[in-house]
């Protein structure tokens, strides 16, 4: 504990330090105009048109829509991976066909099955969702099944000793056992959510009344209002960044770091 | 039924099929443990020593045969068997050394109120000496703690015997000795009966009261050895290389029957010079 | 492996030391940044009948996704010149972009159409009912922004309706009857889906806008028209020739671009002589499209004249009448 403290601090330091660097040297290549300026905006028109977007409500809206999508997209995959990993290791059999098809739809970005997607969902939120939860269901299913694979025999077998079975078992032993595999692909789900939600409605299908970040970006695009555009990704690496380092990294610091559960 | 308090085994007989082969495990094994007794169970790799308490704890069910325990079958795992296994992944990682053994009592008997079996925990730690570690984490112990914490668990829930399959196996030899040690105080102690499965030929002899020696293909009883030494009972004594020597020879005897290499192996056991302390011989 | 290596080395060795460099001077060359569909004829014909060519000027074709993508090539510097809708255009000169119009580029006729019968005029548009357009801020978009002002009171009145989707896949969508219910669309599009049993037209060009306008303008950069000016002219030149051409040669036009939609010739020809369709240089509309769009919120100034958004072939070619506008003068109003 003494010797972790100050190599975080020290990396937290040196990791802002970096952001403000880059910052800078955006701003200096900005003032040199070697670029147009109209493609290549100076951070400081970029922040202040994020603040007018952030007035004007606009953009948090957006945000709160893409979450939106993003809680109903990524729950269902949770739920969905929850039954699969249950019906894979209820049998064997099972167990093969969820693998097959991780095997077989795991490798697809969640975007390339936007086209169908809107075949068979039209061209709503639902569309997206369905984006958010392709893309985020494999990598859930995938560490869900390895971590309850990988919980030793003998913890299952302790808590059998002691009067556990069932429901009890899996929800005492198992899940502890597989939580560090089940925080790696909440992580990469998440991650993998976010993206398919700014894709999916950038590529195209988002509808103008109810779109997220991705249709902000998007539409901001085509009315060439770029420092905008730099202001909506700014706003999805902070929420990215928000998410993974007071979510999942204070569960990480709470859960598998205590327990001694990561190999680092 | 001869005795109504201790465990009884009759013609438990276990078969794995694996692969279309079959193997026997165990076969037509016949034993009897009074309550309070400490027996060690001693084998060759493979005779079927885990797989006999594995059936005692009710995580395999017998091909065929019955097990009682206090004249009671045994039909599912309970907290009147416990056990301590060889590797020291049975402790859980995301609980404290005193929920770990809190979960176990409260799994068990959900009446307690978290204060009692706190208390109960220090008491069981304390007496495993661990006293001061209840707030570490598994991850933060020695493999000897960790131990010495599965035994405290394994304890806590009164059990009516303790199933121990090699707990000191993976220790250094000091670390064994001394819980070796500690092992009989907890004994005396407690009262609990106690199934100790061990290859070391002095394990066996320091602890027990008497020592059933395996042999293997398919596993059986071969000879059950009284142990009269009386405690505390030192390696040095002429008695003890008697009775090292009764459990030596049936163990050699299951070597000399196998062919090849079994049989090199065990001439080169016998050789080897007997000396006192943290020296062991594994078979 | 490795010999494989060393032959394919040798050889192109070889090949450089022998090779004899046919000195020809580096011909001067001009960056167009086009778009694909029936409106794009005209380049394809210049393409192939080497109208750049022959003034001595080797063109680099470019094709892009959307207006907005042809934006971006013009501005940052990947094309000389490029073609679009009026209002992304404006769009990019309300926000500083330096550029102007240097021909209009093809009149067609643009419209709304659904396969719903119950979908007779926008006011029959419910919440759910999609609206398929290519982009916000494109033409069809700002079109339908201006019928729902005339329709029903607020030139955003169906901005929840609206999805942005490219033409190709939004004309799938509708004949599948898919997801959207109307498409905001232009040729060869706007004909596949009216060519559709019970497909109609919900909303038209001329009775939105008022009168024909131009589809799509050339543009050209300030820079690449007084730094360049022989080329400049010869861009004007060449489309000019490319759409006089198609127009007095419409059966072999026809021959020549079916293959390239992967049409047959009769159907292409049929489309290239439907209704409204001109390929005409003469620019339409300039100012209605900026005084609408201005009035709408989506650009934040009016040109004062045509001269701060077009160059002097087309300020000469609409002229400024003495005492009260010309036709054409008119025309670019709405
Ligand atoms: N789950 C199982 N499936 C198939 N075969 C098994 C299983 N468990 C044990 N066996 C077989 O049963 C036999 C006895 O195994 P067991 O683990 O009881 O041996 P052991 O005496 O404990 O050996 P060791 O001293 O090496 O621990 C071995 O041949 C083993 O291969
Ligand atoms: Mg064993």
């Amino acid at each position: 504990m003494r010797t972790e403290r100050p190599k975080t601090f020290n990396k937290t330091l040196n990791q802002s330090l970096f952001i403000i660097g880059v910052m800078i040297c955006w701003e200096l290549l900005a003032r040199t105009r070697w670029f147009p300026p109209l493609l290549f905006p100076q951070l400081t028109s970029v922040f202040s048109s994020l603040f007018s977007e952030i007035a004007k409500g606009e953009i948090l809206g957006r945000l709160y829509f893409s979450l939106y999508l993003i809680a109903v997209g990524l729950g269902l995959a949770i739920i969905t991976a929850a039954c699969a990993a249950a019906l894979a290791l209820s049998s064997n059999l099972i167990s093969d066909w969820v693998q097959t098809v991780m095997a077989i739809l795991h490798p697809l970005p969640g975007i390339s099955v936007l086209p169908i997607i809107i075949l068979w969902l039209g061209t709503g939120p639902q569309s997206i969702m369905a984006v958010i939860w392709f893309s985020s269901v494999w990598p859930l299913i995938t560490n869900l099944h390895t971590g309850l694979r990988s919980v030793p025999a003998t913890q299952i077998e302790v808590g059998k000793n002691y009067g556990l079975k069932g429901v009890g078992l899996v929800w005492k032993v198992s899940i502890p056992g597989a939580f560090p595999h089940i925080l790696t692909g909440l992580r990469i789900a998440w991650a993998r959510a976010w993206q398919a939600s700014v894709a999916a409605e950038m590529v195209f299908g988002a509808s103008g009344g109810e779109g997220g970040l991705g249709w902000f970006i998007y539409k901001k695009r085509f009315f060439m209002e770029i420092p905008s555009v730099f202001g909506g990704l700014i706003v999805i690496i902070i929420v990215g960044l928000i998410v993974e380092r007071l979510c999942f990294e204070w569960i990480e610091v709470r859960t598998v770091r205590r327990w001694g559960m990561t190999s680092e | 039924m001869l005795t109504e308090t201790g465990l009884i085994i009759e013609n438990l007989s276990k078969t794995f099929y694996v692969g279309g082969r079959t193997i026997e495990a165990l076969q037509q094994i016949n034993l009897e443990v009074v309550a309070g007794e400490f027996v060690n169970i001693i084998g060759p790799s493979g005779c079927g020593k885990s797989t006999l308490l594995r059936c005692i704890a009710d995580f395999e069910k017998p091909t065929t045969g019955r097990l009682f325990l206090n004249g009671k079958a045994i039909k599912r795992p309970g907290i009147d068997r416990t056990m301590v296994f060889q590797n020291f992944d049975q402790l859980f990682p995301w609980y404290t050394i005193r929920k770990n053994i809190t979960f176990a009592l409260s799994v068990a008997a959900k009446s307690n109120s978290t204060k009692e079996r706190n208390k109960k925990a220090d008491y069981y730690l304390d007496l495993v000496g661990l006293s001061g570690y209840e707030d570490l984490y598994p991850h933060q112990l020695s493999g000897g703690m960790k131990q010495r914490v599965a035994i405290a668990r394994a304890l806590s829930v009164n059990p009516k015997i303790l199933l121990m399959d090699e707990p000191f196996g993976s220790l250094d030899a000091i670390t064994r000795v001394a819980l070796q040690k500690e092992l009989i105080k907890i004994w005396q102690e407690t009262k609990v009966t106690i199934i100790f499965v061990t290859h070391n030929i002095e394990e066996a002899i320091i602890l027990g009261d008497r020592i059933f020696v395996f042999q293997s293909n398919p596993g059986r009883i071969n000879k059950i050895i009284e142990n009269p030494l009386a405690r505390p009972r030192s390696l040095d004594s002429p008695e003890f290389n008697s009775v090292w020597e009764k459990v030596h020879v049936h163990l050699n005897f299951d070597s000399k029957k196998r062919k090849g290499g079994g049989k090199k192996q065990g001439r080169a056991v016998a050789e080897k010079p007997l000396s006192s302390g943290a020296c062991f011989f594994d078979i | 492996m490795r010999k494989k290596c060393l032959l394919i080395l040798s050889m192109l060795l070889i090949f450089t030391v022998f090779q004899v460099p046919a000195y020809s001077a580096p011909k001067e060359k001009i960056k167009i940044a086009g778009q694909f569909g029936l409106v794009y004829a005209p380049l394809m014909v210049a393409r192939s009948q080497g109208l750049f060519e022959k003034y001595g000027l080797e063109p680099v074709w470019k094709e892009y996704g959307s207006g907005g993508a042809v934006r971006e090539a013009l501005i940052s510097g990947e094309a000389d010149v490029g073609f679009m809708g009026i209002p992304p255009f404006l769009i990019g000169w309300d926000k500083g972009c330096p550029w102007k119009v240097a021909l209009g580029f093809v009149v067609v006729p643009v419209g709304l159409v659904t396969y719903d019968p119950d979908l007779k005029s926008l006011k029959d548009f419910k919440p759910e009912d999609k609206i398929a357009v290519p982009s916000p801020g494109s033409i069809q978009h700002i079109l339908l922004a201006m019928a729902a002002e005339q329709e029903l009171g607020s030139p955003n009145a169906l901005d929840n309706n609206i999805v942005a989707m490219p033409h190709p896949d939004a004309c799938a969508a509708l004949i599948s009857k898919k997801g959207i219910k109307a498409h905001f669309t232009t040729p060869p599009y706007l004909f596949e889906e009216l060519s559709e049993p019970g497909f109609h037209l919900i909303v038209d060009d001329i009775s939105v806008f008022g009168h024909p306008f131009s589809f799509n303008v050339g543009l050209a950069s300030q820079d690449f028209h007084d730094q360049r000016p022989v080329a400049y002219s010869v861009f004007v030149s060449a489309i000019s020739e490319a759409m006089a051409w198609i127009n007095s040669n419409k059966e072999e036009a026809a021959e020549f671009l079916a293959p390239e939609f992967k049409l047959s010739a009769e159907k292409t020809l049929r489309y290239l002589e439907w209704e409204g369709m001109n390929y005409t240089t003469a620019p339409y509309g300039l100012m209605g499209f900026a005084q609408f769009m201005k009035e709408a919120g989506y650009i934040s100034r009016v040109p004062a004249s045509l001269e701060e958004i077009a160059f002097e072939n087309v300020l000469s070619f609409v002229g400024s009448r003495a005492g009260g506008l010309s036709e054409i003068e008119m025309l670019q109003g709405r």
